[in-house]
């Protein structure tokens, strides 16, 4: 990647951000938004992690390989989970 | 040595330059010395256990007994001998050299990798010596977590231990192939050796993890004395089953693969012709790693997992034998109008097709529902996976020994003793393993040491059997020892095959190459044979 | 390019190769530690699906303020992380060692904060087993058996990257970090990192599941 190189003012703006962010996820924790509260919070904490992946950990300068090595750990999650919700839903377990 | 330049294995003769070490090819032996210890113990397991079952009655130990030794062999043969032997013995030896490095990308976790397979293997000994584990390699809940009165804790704790230089070892190899090939070697000219172990290493990476907190949660029942496995507490044993086998369905294309990989680098070479199909092969590598990761469930069709999930896990079980099946028809269509040669490397591979093919059709046996209903948990299953991983993997690796032993010892070994042993181990692991498939069709459960009397010819056989394949397996011990010593010098490439390491003086020097290689062709550049498969 | 040997290691062909090399080593290791803790996750995902009503009421009881204290804490500790880092590409020492020193103040903050919160929820029952709180249902004891399972996980994963931050401070004082050397700094920076990512999931699935009934 040969974006600009990331300055000091940059990384307290990242870190300004992710602490807003944190108290929006916990204020909205509070609202009563019914089955929209677990979404909005787990999208704010996804974006949180993609703030610092890309600008804490560096993955914008990185060459596109480091993308696909961040993101293959996330991607076999997604198989695990998929194949082993298809077990899970599909029976009266509980 | 051959000549008067050092080579790794004379530079430097203390223990100390053998512990400290950071060359990748002095920490392939250490890996092959150990392996080979843990597979001794694994195997007078095997033999206990066979000798116990030539009568139906159970006379020779108790069941309590029987059951420690089926989990011992199998602990150290999954985890201390098959998952590190080609990786780490040949994977270790040969990367470098085929890529043309002058080591792997960290040669200290390379070493730091060894020293946790010993840790492990150690507290796993340690937990046999003790008294053993009875819960089977498989550790199922709830016995293991809240029943089971043996040393399980200790043994999954070596296994965890082991994990992690498991992992380390697959990190190692992605990133050496990644980035430190030669100039001029691109992917595609890369040997399908190399393709097979970045495959394995993906694995490595990707599912021991999951082993690793699978374990960690399991002893943590059981210390606790509960969990997230009991349903006292509205938990689910069956998600222990879930995560177990997330890893150890792929942990066996980790003790496939690499077996894959030496059959392709030994038949281009003794067919002297350029393998067929080449990015098939290579591709093929790369889709048993990943569709072996969606097939687990095939380990849990009568386990109370919903009948749709084991639906789904069937299918995708049936695909995944497509990749696998490419490859033998590409082999076979090297073999196809070659110039062969029957060395001992070359048995080992056709013995290995043959082997292989019929353990690879049994697991779709055992994909589909309906069957797998019948013979699961029977010894239709254990001659199944044996096929695959003894008379696939190990023969693999036997073959791949022998190839490679002269690059690695500088020596050969006796040709016509090598073949003698080839032939007994195809004639002895046959003996041995096909009886059993007919005994799990008729209904004889795996895990047991008493059975119904009508069972007992076959039982025979397959003891009688065992006593061949231990032949096959005790002359190679032999003979490749006393070759280290008094075998003829072999010179830097005996069998004329292509690939850099042949490239370099055998046994090769610590820094691999005097110079870095420059790669212009394709690998397996054999010379073209003519009308009557004689080289041109 | 550096001409000094003796920083690039012998198995790699330049400084180059190795920079890559080890970056993208770690970005792999940071892949299997996703699939470590996938596993803990996967299990509160289904437990917290088919016992939604017992998480509800379980998580009402961890403590938010010592939570929302240590997220805060570890969100700094990463920014004094990332600045200790560029301060080494700077090549300006002095303030790398005063940043990683904010960051194992930090750090250990997040530590002394979990104990005391730990303390409490002992104090409170929530330990499964026999003495677990009665007025909880016996599910309840599934999200605090990971609770402590996870949280506990990831203390360990803080000290050990605790105990890397003092080796990059001891290396940094000893003038082994430098603008051409500082690889070690950003290789445990990507650690660090991924330890704090991993608490901001931690954080809204331990100590939000219902905060508005």
């Amino acid at each position: 990647m040969n974006a600009k190189p990331p300055t000091q003012k940059l990384f307290y703006l990242i870190w300004l951000a992710l602490v807003i962010m944190h108290f929006l996820i916990l204020g909205s924790a509070y609202l009563n938004l019914k089955f929209a509260n677990t979404p909005i919070v787990l999208t704010l904490a996804v974006f949180q992690m993609i703030l610092i992946l890309l600008y804490f950990m560096e993955l914008r300068y990185r060459a596109k390989l480091f993308w696909l090595f961040a993101a293959v750990g996330f991607f076999w999650l997604a198989l695990q989970w998929i194949l082993t919700a298809s077990d899970y839903l599909s029976r009266q377990w509980h | 040595m051959n000549d008067n330049r050092q080579n790794y294995l004379s530079a430097g003769d203390t223990v100390g330059s053998w512990l400290l070490t950071n060359d990748h090819k002095r920490i392939g032996i250490l890996f092959l010395c150990a392996i080979l210890f843990f597979f001794v113990i694994a195997a007078v397991a095997a033999a206990l256990m066979r000798l116990e079952l030539l009568t139906p009655q159970g006379d020779l130990v108790l069941s309590e007994t029987y059951n420690k030794l089926f989990t011992m062999h199998g602990v150290l043969m999954v985890w201390f001998f098959l998952i590190p032997s080609i990786p780490n013995v040949l994977g270790n030896f040969l990367v470098p050299l085929m890529i043309g490095a002058r080591d792997l990308a960290f040669p200290r976790l390379n070493l730091l990798s060894w020293y946790l397979f010993m840790i492990g293997g150690f507290f796993a000994i340690h937990a046999i010596a003790i008294g053993g584990v009875d819960t089977g390699w498989t550790f199922y809940t709830p016995y293991s977590t809240a029943y089971s009165n043996t040393h399980v804790i200790e043994m999954a704790l070596g296994i965890f231990i082991a994990g992690f230089g498991s992992i380390l070892t697959g990190l190692n190899f992605i990133i050496t192939i990644q980035k430190m090939r030669a100039p001029g070697l691109t992917w595609f000219r890369l040997p399908l050796f190399i393709w097979s172990i970045y495959a394995t290493s993906i694995i490595l990476v990707l599912a021991t993890p999951v082993l690793a907190i699978t374990l960690a949660l399991m002893i943590l029942e059981r210390v606790w004395g509960l969990g997230i496995f009991d349903p006292k507490i509205g938990g689910d044993p069956i998600l222990f089953q879930h995560l177990f086998w997330f890893y150890s369905h792929p942990a066996v294309y980790i003790m496939i693969l690499p077996g894959l990989g030496v059959i392709s680098e030994i038949i281009p070479c003794f067919a002297r012709k350029k393998i067929f199909g080449y990015k098939f092969i290579a591709f093929s590598s790369v889709s048993i790693a990943l569709i072996g990761f969606l097939v687990w469930g095939h380990h849990m069709f009568v386990s109370s997992q919903s009948l749709y999930a084991g639906m789904v896990f069937s299918f995708l079980s049936f695909l995944v034998a497509i990749p696998s099946a490419i490859k033998v028809f590409n082999w076979t269509m090297t073999l196809y109008r070659g110039s062969i040669s029957l060395e001992a490397p070359m048995l080992y591979a056709l013995g290995f097709i043959g082997l292989f093919v019929v353990g690879g059709l049994t697991g779709l046996f055992l994909a589909s529902l309906a069957v797998d209903v019948h013979v699961h948990g029977t010894y239709f299953v254990v001659a199944h996976f044996h096929y695959i991983m003894v008379g696939g993997m190990v023969t693999a690796f036997m073959g791949g020994l022998h190839f490679w032993w002269p690059k690695i010892t500088g020596r050969k070994y006796p040709e016509k003793l090598a073949q003698l042993a080839a032939i007994i181990l195809f004639i002895g692991f046959n003996l041995t393993f096909f009886p059993q498939f007919v005994l799990g069709y008729l209904g004889m459960p795996r895990r047991v040491h008493d059975y119904a009397p009508e069972f007992q010819i076959y039982n025979v056989l397959s003891t009688a059997g065992a006593s061949i394949l231990a032949i096959a397996y005790l002359l190679p011990l032999i003979y490749l020892a006393w070759s280290i010593r008094h075998g003829k010098i072999a010179g830097p490439n005996p069998w004329r095959a292509t690939g850099l390491e042949w490239q370099t003086a055998s046994p090769p020097p610590t820094e691999n190459f005097p110079a870095t290689p420059v790669v212009v062709a394709d690998a397996y550049e054999y010379p073209p044979l003519d009308d009557h498969g004689e080289p041109t | 390019m550096t001409e000094k040997n003796s920083i690039v290691a012998e198995q790699f062909v330049d400084a180059a190769q190795q920079n890559e090399a080890t970056a993208l080593g770690l970005w792999t290791f940071i892949a299997t530690e996703i699939l470590f803790f996938g596993g803990l996750f996967l299990a509160y995902a289904i437990y917290r699906h088919f016992y939604y009503h017992e998480f509800d009421l379980a998580s009402r009881r961890t403590d938010l303020f010592f939570g929302t204290l240590n997220s805060v804490i570890l969100l700094t500790s990463s920014l004094t992380m990332v600045l200790a880092v560029q301060a080494a590409k700077r090549d300006q020492a002095k303030m790398v060692v005063r940043f990683l020193s904010l960051t194992i103040f930090l750090g250990a903050s997040f530590l002394v904060v979990k104990a005391f919160e730990y303390h409490k929820d002992i104090a409170d029952q929530l330990v499964p087993g026999e003495k677990f709180n009665a007025a909880l249902p016996p599910a309840a004891q599934l999200f605090f058996w990971l609770y402590w399972a996870m949280t506990g996980l990831h203390a360990i994963h803080i000290l050990i990257g605790m105990g890397l931050l003092s080796v990059m401070f001891f290396l940094t004082r000893r003038g082994r970090i430098s603008a051409p050397h500082f690889a070690p700094l950003e290789l445990t920076g990507l650690y660090w990192h991924f330890v704090d990512i991993v608490w901001l999931f931690l954080y809204p699935l331990l100590y939000l599941v219902n905060r508005h009934a």
